[in-house]
């Protein structure tokens, strides 16, 4: 098992490099109008994907239990699921080729964070071990993803019509971006509500209460409630483009606070978690 | 008085309340509150924010998810959500018994039979609504996505009030094989007018701890037995896993265990107490300390346990609290010794541990609304109802399209059905 942990972390460095590299390559791809270098920023993206995967593995193998608990492994997990979800997204629909221009130096921030972080490995406390514990952080590790690409669409909406976004080939027209952008955050919302709904139920089990308004609890709830405003402001009141796109970053925003600082207060039930 | 439940009920009203408890909720994350047990940060937080807590005294802001007018505006909210769910299904309603919607475009030259097949193909069901018209849908179910995530919430928010308001609790203290009867004192009580109760004895049999090479708890169970009557039935409860019995849950709590020392204490006027001195599960071994002094009269007493061994071959060290410097007096069982003035006898060890009893309604409620909220929060996303209407002419096929809640985002779909890339389309 040290052994696993003592690869894992180079492994883990192996990844960045690749996503460091697959983040040049379709930035200056895409803004020099290259399309082999975009294409080749692709195929490295996907293998580091691949290595990213064998880090991870080997870190759960290591470490005893599943990467969410330490910051390393929160951030690592997230950047994979977000690494994941846009190459499936690359599959899957015509168009969404350019988001990687926002997502990969997304992905290679948060993959870079993690390491920086440093890979102590925590012991599970007790109330954290639960297939409730590990569908609510699967649920919002999910739920950021889809932020994260709301948010590239959202902020590749915002700049169109700069010389930046001049320069960059093979994104979708301002309408679809909006539209993509919209989406994604209806996606959010949905993930980041179930991952609500599960750690309420976690909690139930854990300390015999649903909901305490632990500071994590009520910036999630907050962050929902802006998603859900965002939603209804865009279908029943026609807020598109750039004040939808300006509302969207607000919500990703408090989406970042929620997950990655409230946890610091000491009063926080959730104070073991990202640590 | 309509036009006054209709402003607190629309929509705008909705967003608005929802963006009040986004602010106050805000608010009180950061600013410790007095109504969740938080005064010792609360002072700290006065402290380094002098000119912050002026203001948040001023505006009451220490005890905001207990004042009346968070409450009010989550209730309020509530009643919205109840107009808004009812106003949605029989939307929702509505728009599954519609007939399709009058086509307006006209395909020249085109025939409906291909059309169809294509859109059989994409997975479209076909409905004859009259020679010569076709109603498509796929996914049709998904009008009632709104509907059925609001009804989650509703139903979520309304049992939530009901347990937030019935449910009681307080915390059973137990020595191992000790007998909780009926109508026996708590440990702690949140209502200490009406404490729940099993109605049934019960006793307290022992934790199962299993650990990591560190030392650190892996899993922990307690065994617990009740009397119905007639035997002793033995149920297992652990952390994650509360035990429900007789409409009320016991929860073993992490950390709120451990040894225990049994001590006969006489005191410097000749009068005995018998105390039972605990001491919190050790996780790496090393000693560990009272986590309070013991009062004895006029004494306080402090005491260390060491079962290992580390510090002293006796488990037990006492001294009088707050003398740091002095070494404390060590005892195995059955030792008596001179402690801070007082005859201290370490009669035996114990196993202590301590549970929380709740009475409450079944949960269940609950969680189906969380279930129904997920699946409505998914249907939203991912169950887009498309309807393509389709009526023959003399010139062509006529068709009206439609793609509920995301406009133009199945375009490509639509062309392809329709064989045609069209300009003049539009969606509603």
């Amino acid at each position: 098992m040290e052994q696993a942990l003592a690869i894992e972390i180079r492994v883990h460095v192996a990844a960045l490099a690749l996503y460091a590299l697959a983040a040049g390559l379709v930035l200056f791809g895409t803004t020099m109008s290259k399309p082999r270098l975009t294409k080749a920023g692709h195929i490295l993206a996907q293998i580091g994907l691949a290595i990213h995967t064998m880090a991870l593995g080997l870190r759960w193998y290591g470490a005893g239990h599943g990467p969410y608990l330490t910051r390393y492994e929160v951030l690592s997990s997230n950047a994979w699921v977000t690494m994941a979800f846009v190459q499936a997204l690359r599959l899957r629909t015509r168009g969404s080729e350019g988001l990687a221009v926002f997502v990969y130096p997304a992905v290679l921030l948060l993959l870079g964070l993690s390491i920086y972080t440093g890979p102590e490995v925590k012991m599970l406390p007790l109330t954290f071990r639960g297939i409730w514990l590990v569908l609510h952080v699967a649920f919002y590790f999910v739920a950021f993803a889809a932020a994260i690409l709301s948010l590239g669409y959202g902020v590749l909406h915002l700049t169109r019509g700069t010389r930046f976004a001049g320069r960059l080939t093979g994104l979708p027209d301002a309408a679809a971006l909006d539209r993509e952008s919209y989406r994604f955050a209806g996606l959010t919302f949905a993930f980041w509500g179930i991952g609500m709904l599960t750690g309420a139920i976690w909690a139930y089990y854990s300390w015999g209460r649903f909901w305490g308004w632990d500071p994590v609890e009520t910036w999630s709830l907050v962050t929902w409630f802006v998603y859900g405003i965002y939603l209804h402001a865009r279908r029943f009141y026609g807020i598109k483009g750039r004040k939808a796109a300006l509302l969207l970053v607000f919500g990703f925003v408090l989406a970042v606070i929620s997950l990655f600082f409230t946890s610091f207060l000491t009063t926080s039930l959730h104070s073991e978690y990202f640590h | 008085m309509r036009r006054i439940l209709d402003s607190l009920t629309s929509r705008r009203t909705s967003i608005a309340l929802m963006a009040f408890v986004a602010v106050f909720g805000a608010l009180g994350a950061w600013i410790p509150q007095t109504s969740l047990g938080q005064s010792d940060a609360l002072a700290i937080w006065q402290r380094n924010n002098p000119l912050m807590a002026r203001i948040a005294d001023a505006l009451g802001l220490y005890a905001i998810f207990s004042s009346w007018w968070f409450l009010t505006a989550l209730a309020v909210f509530a009643v919205a959500l109840a107009i808004a769910t009812v106003r949605l299904t029989r939307a929702s309603w509505r728009a599954w018994r519609s007939p399709g919607r009058a086509p307006r475009t006209l395909l020249q030259g085109a025939s409906a039979g291909p059309i169809v097949d294509r859109a059989k193909r994409a997975g479209f069901r076909v409905r004859t609504e009259a020679p010569g018209r076709y109603v498509l849908d796929r996914r049709g179910f998904g009008v009632w996505a709104s509907s059925v995530l609001h009804i989650g919430m509703l139903l979520s928010l309304v049992w939530a009030a009901l347990l937030l308001g019935t449910t009681t609790g307080a915390i059973a203290d137990f020595s191992l094989g000790e007998v909780r009867e009926p109508g026996m004192q708590y440990y702690a009580v949140e209502d200490a007018t009406d404490p729940p109760e099993l109605g049934v004895p019960w006793r307290f049999d022992g934790m199962d701890v299993t650990t990591w090479s560190s030392g650190v708890p892996k899993e922990v169970s307690a065994t617990l037995s009740f009397y119905d009557g007639a035997a002793w039935i033995e149920r297992t409860t652990s952390v994650n896993h509360p035990l429900r019995i007789k409409g009320h849950t016991i929860y073993t709590q992490p950390g709120e265990f451990g040894d225990a020392a049994l001590l006969r204490i006489i005191d410097a006027d000749g009068a005995e107490h018998l105390i039972r001195m605990d001491f919190y599960f050790i996780e790496d071994g090393q000693p560990t300390y009272t986590d309070a002094p013991y009062a004895i009269g006029d004494v306080s007493i402090e005491g260390r346990w060491d079962p290992n061994g580390v510090r002293d071959p006796k488990p037990l060290g006492l001294r009088q609290a707050g003398d740091s410097a002095a070494e404390p007096v060590t005892l195995a069982p059955g030792d008596t010794a001179k402690v801070a003035g007082l005859t201290v006898e370490f009669v035996d060890t114990a196993e202590w541990a301590r549970f929380i009893v709740q009475r409450s309604p079944s949960v269940l409620p609950l969680f189906l609304g969380f279930a129904i909220i997920g699946l409505g929060s998914l249907m939203l996303y991912a169950w887009i109802p498309r309807e393509l209407v389709l009526e023959e002419t003399d010139g062509g096929v006529r068709y009206s399209w439609h793609a509920a809640r995301m406009s133009r985002a199945y375009v490509s779909e639509r062309d392809a059905i329709l064989g045609t890339v069209a300009d003049d389309m539009e969606e509603r």
